[in-house]
């Protein structure tokens, strides 16, 4: 307790160092704190299942002609045949998501409760529970889905539908999904840690999927998870699924060249395949993981910069203390514990900045990192932390302390005379700080280049002013509206200059199949996507016309638009050429009216790529809605309110809820996004670490100098020419650490802009500018210590004793 | 009680040795009080630093209680002199972040002493020097003769039968200067043998033998 005492009383009389020391330790702590909870989360996924080595999931491969695609679906039959056919497989369990609009419990009739676009329910088989592990706290195991229309709730969601209910007394309770009633058969409490089996809510696989004979859907919402009894069957199991999936599926899909077939995926691995839905980036982890370990040393690097930089200021202490008997142990032990109490109180400070972190960059957390409890990982952690911290920022600064001699610490008279160590080991130390910050800054610049390029490029299209609206899908939400009465009503005022229904341009929403044309050869097909649209998407979207005419209602069975890549693709030589042309897709002959300009019709990490349009009348394919408004953004408010009006008309039930479009484009970059401003927020922490190691390394410089300034100062130097001379230093290590960096920040930077489809060039003066923002930074930073010392009075400073 | 043969001191400058002491021969009594003169730079500190091993000669023989300091291991050498050597500076070297008690505290704490043995040994030596109301003082809170005062009080508080001082009084005034020698002569002759570097013809008159010193030897 007195050390304590002791330690706090010194830092309160080094209230500058005390301060940068523990700020830069604290910012460090949280650091690393956030990137465990990350870490720890992610990499904890489904290690706790039991027998999580024999548990696969099963997905689909398709070998095309030159590659081979992976897709986390099965065909909906696949689940039976597995069950009935083949006996290496101890359980088999398909996991089919649902989607209720409406979920109802509607047994208090005066305040019933509805919930809308609940997620996470699934139909599965009873094989479920008997992979999966669920402490049961109503309902029996044995006896589930034994009749039709059952529910197993997870606690949680239980709490949701039956707020008042006990847990135990819900056995036999209704719900109403839509328009269906399922009594809950039990409740099961919530997996307690993290896992690939998500959902909340299960039910029996319908007779429909059970009984399908659809081999030849893959659907993402149909997934399969397969227990097997053995692991030495795995090879087996996959030859026989994948011959069975052949058979079904071989005499339509040969017909584009694809064979079709199952791949596996151990559980263990199934939270990091990318070809899996759900999964997570492992190489993001390690980025993460990289970026913790980075701030942790910058800001070790600065404790023990600080801390050196008081060793001759301690030395007195110190010398005196082993006149009065103090062990060399004794000096090591109360530094080591000196450093203790510092980082433990940076770890203290570290608690709310990791709180208040959280809360502002919640979305850079894994959605559901806080539904399970991490508290003993994260504790055992932080001590770990708290002791390797210790151990590596005091060897150096204990190893400096013991080497001081006493007879020349007694006799000292100014601190500029002890030299202790070699400034070397802080300069090269410096450096590493600096490599490390001008890394982070190259990169925040090239980012944020990459990002405004790839907002500005070229889309083929043009989005400015364009709101865009998803039309309503629910039955009492008036889905059944023909969207073309939404059209019109909106398309009648004058602040709208024009409306358009249809999938957005640069968006997954499209559907797909081939489209084909004779040749001489032969038959030409080629695999693209397909979006509808209308009548007026060419115009609001000024997408340019090359040959033909836009669309009209009139093509609905007989006209295509194609851009260029894709007549290309099909073997037409100009847009005039194909015009009036043969195609067929979807079984259907059609003819060419228009040929367009290529425009971005999916994400802009992809190249534009070949796009047929089709008109239709079927409601479901038009459920979008484009409308541009006028230039000036000062009438948009205006301009919303009288389309809110209009919707109300329409679709009363419905919420009014719109996005512009550059929202949405943001938000397609919205993985880049988030990167860049981890990246950007590393960048400011590193600067902020960088510039205390700085300050401390000049304040004892100058401090070591101080005589030196005097008798300069005496001699005539200027102001100025000392600032010059304390500076020129540390802006040369400053400058070294510039010439290590940029290489390093160019190959990094290179790596990351190859997924982008459209990129900026590199060029030299992406990296002269942060360099010449770092160098005024670092300038700056130094100054007000180098003016102070060049301002002091010479007479002080010469004056001994 | 100690006893110096043949004790050089050295530093290399360019080639060739400069000597700081110089074939240094030297036998002190228990119960001694001697004073150690001589102009700047003839090395009285330097052999009051080496007879308090604050500092290693380069030649030499030193015995002190009849044990052969310089071929000691390290550790024993530092619990030989800790237990029996109290030191006195010219700068009183008090650690500023330490109250007047904790300042005298610090060598018991060194010597392991339970906390209530520590406790009355430190009252008992606040009563003596008169600073029992400066106890919980910091030293920047003092006038250099109180500093000095605390100084010697902590020097004492390890029971030490040697006292070395380094110019006791060289920051003082003269008044406070004759107290503190007061203080010293009566504590030898409660039995404590000191060693005192002064440059105060008056000051040495205190002592009970004088050492000249010029040029690293002893005249």
């Amino acid at each position: 307790m007195k050390n304590i005492n002791l330690i706090i009383r010194k830092l309160w009389k080094n209230k500058m160092f005390a301060f940068l020391n523990i700020i830069g330790l604290a910012i460090g702590i949280s650091a690393c704190w956030i990137v465990f909870r990350i870490v720890n989360y992610e990499f904890s996924f489904d290690k706790h299942h039991p027998n999580q080595e024999k548990i696969f999931k099963v997905f689909g491969v398709f070998d095309e002609v030159s590659s081979t695609d992976y897709f986390d679906g099965v065909p909906t039959p696949l689940s039976r045949y597995i069950k009935e056919n083949l006996s290496t497989v101890e359980y088999t369990v398909p996991i089919n998501k649902k989607h209720f609009p409406i979920i109802s419990n509607t047994s208090d009739s005066k305040d019933p409760i509805l919930i809308e676009d609940q997620q996470n329910i699934v139909e599965t088989t009873s094989d479920y529970f008997k992979m999966v592990p669920y402490e049961w706290i109503a309902g029996n195991q044995e006896r589930v889905f034994q009749h039709p229309n059952e529910v197993v709730l997870t606690a949680s969601r239980a709490k949701e539908y039956f707020p008042n209910v006990e847990l135990k007394d819900l056995v036999g309770k209704t719900l109403k999904y839509d328009t269906l009633m399922y009594s809950i058969a039990g409740v099961v409490k919530d997996l307690e840690h993290p896992s690939s089996f998500l959902a909340k809510e299960f039910m029996n696989v319908s007779s429909n999927d059970w009984n399908s004979d659809n081999w030849l859907t893959f659907m993402s919402d149909y997934t399969l998870f397969v227990q097997l009894k053995d692991l030495n069957s795995k090879s087996s199991f996959v030859d026989q699924a994948s011959k069975k999936v052949f058979e079904m599926t071989n005499e339509e899909f040969s017909k584009s060249d694809s064979k079709a077939r199952v791949g596996i995926t151990a559980l263990a691995d199934v939270h990091f395949d990318q070809n899996l839905q759900d999964s997570t980036n492992i190489k993001i982890l390690y980025g993460l993981i990289g970026i913790g370990i980075f701030l942790m040393l910058l800001a070790t690097i600065n404790y023990i910069n600080l801390t050196t930089a008081q060793v001759p200021y301690r030395a007195k202490e110190i010398g005196i203390r082993k006149t009065l008997g103090e062990q060399p142990f004794d000096v090591s032990k109360s530094f080591f514990f000196e450093t203790f109490i510092i980082t433990a109180i940076a770890l203290l400070l570290s608690l709310p900045l990791t709180k208040i972190f959280e809360k502002t960059f919640a979305s850079f957390l894994p959605a559901n990192i806080n539904s399970f409890s991490d508290q003993w990982p994260v504790i055992l952690f932080i001590l770990a932390l708290l002791i390797i911290i210790t151990f590596i920022a005091s060897i150096y600064p204990v190893y400096l302390i013991n080497k001081v001699q006493i007879s020349e610490v007694i006799k000292m008279k100014g601190i500029g005379k002890l030299s202790l160590g070699s400034i070397s080991l802080r300069k090269v130390l410096i450096v590493f700080q600096f490599i490390i910050a001008q890394i982070f800054v190259i990169a925040t610049f090239i980012m944020g280049l990459q990002m405004k390029h790839t907002m500005k490029s070229d889309l083929g299209f043009n989005y400015n002013a364009i709101v865009t609206f998803q039309l309503p899908f629910k039955k009492h939400q008036n889905s059944d509206v023909d969207p073309y009465v939404f059209k019109s009503a909106v398309e009648k005022h004058s602040q709208v200059e024009g409306v358009s229904l249809g999938h957005f341009p640069l968006s997954n929403d499209h559907w797909g199949n081939n489209v084909s044309t004779a040749s001489d050869t032969g038959e030409v097909k080629v695999n693209m996507p397909i979006k509808f649209i209308d009548n007026d998407y060419l115009k609001v979207y000024k997408i340019k016309l090359l040959a033909g005419r836009p669309m009209t209602i009139a093509d609905t069975s007989s006209g295509v638009i194609l851009n260029k890549i894709a007549i290309e693709e099909l073997g037409f030589r100009t847009p005039t050429d194909a015009i009036g042309k043969p195609v067929q897709t979807y079984g259907k002959d059609r003819t060419i009216t228009g040929v367009v300009e290529d425009f971005n019709s999916k994400t802009l990490h992809s190249e534009k790529k070949s796009i047929a349009l089709l008109t239709s009348a079927y409601r479901g394919q038009l459920q979008r809605a484009s409308i541009k408004l006028k230039d000036d953004p000062k009438t948009w408010k205006s301009s919303l309110e009288t389309i809110e009006k209009e919707w109300k008309t329409i679709y009363p039930n419905a919420p009014f809820a719109f996005e512009f479009y550059d929202q949405k484009m943001r938000q397609f970059y919205e993985s880049d996004y988030k990167f860049s401003k981890i990246i950007n927020l590393s960048t400011g922490i590193t600067i902020l670490l960088s510039c205390l190691g700085l300050i401390s390394l000049v304040t004892i410089s100058t401090a070591q100098r101080t005589k030196e300034i005097g008798i300069r100062k005496v001699l005539g130097s200027t102001i100025a020419g000392i600032v010059g001379l304390l500076s020129k230093d540390y802006l040369k290590l400053i400058f070294i650490s510039i010439l290590i960096a940029s290489p390093i920040a160019w190959w990094a930077s290179n790596k990351w802009l190859q997924d982008f489809a459209y990129k900026i060039e590199l060029s030299y003066w992406m990296f002269l500018i942060p360099a010449i923002a770092t160098i005024i930074i670092a300038f700056l930073t130094m100054g007000y210590h180098s003016l102070k010392a060049a301002k002091a009075n010479p007479v002080d400073s010469l004056r001994d004793e | 009680m100690i006893k110096l043969e043949h004790i050089f001191k050295w530093y290399n400058v360019g080639g060739t040795k400069s000597f700081i002491l110089k074939d240094i021969n030297l036998e002190i009594k228990e119960g001694d009080f001697v004073s150690i003169m001589g102009p700047s730079g003839s090395g009285k500190s330097t052999l009051l630093n080496v007879i308090g091993m604050l500092d290693e000669p380069d030649e030499g023989n030193y015995f002190f209680m009849d044990e052969d300091v310089l071929n000691m291991k390290a550790k024993k050498r530092s619990q030989l002199f800790q237990s029996h050597i109290g030191y006195v500076f010219q700068s009183y070297h008090l650690i500023d972040e330490l109250t007047v008690y904790e300042n005298i505290e610090t060598p018991l704490i060194y010597k392991n002493l339970s906390s209530s043995e520590r406790k009355s040994i430190v009252s008992d030596l606040l009563d003596r020097f008169n600073i029992v109301g400066k106890k919980d003082l910091f030293p920047a809170q003092l006038s250099g003769g109180q500093q000095q005062v605390v100084g010697i009080a902590r020097a004492l508080a390890g029971s030490p039968k040697l006292l070395l001082a380094d110019e006791p009084t060289g920051n003082l005034n003269s008044k406070q200067g004759e107290e503190i020698m007061e203080l010293f002569k009566q504590l030898n002759e409660d039995g404590v043998t000191i060693i005192q570097v002064t440059h105060s013809e008056k000051n040495a008159e205190y002592g009970k033998s004088i050492l000249n010193m010029l040029d690293g030897q002893i005249k």
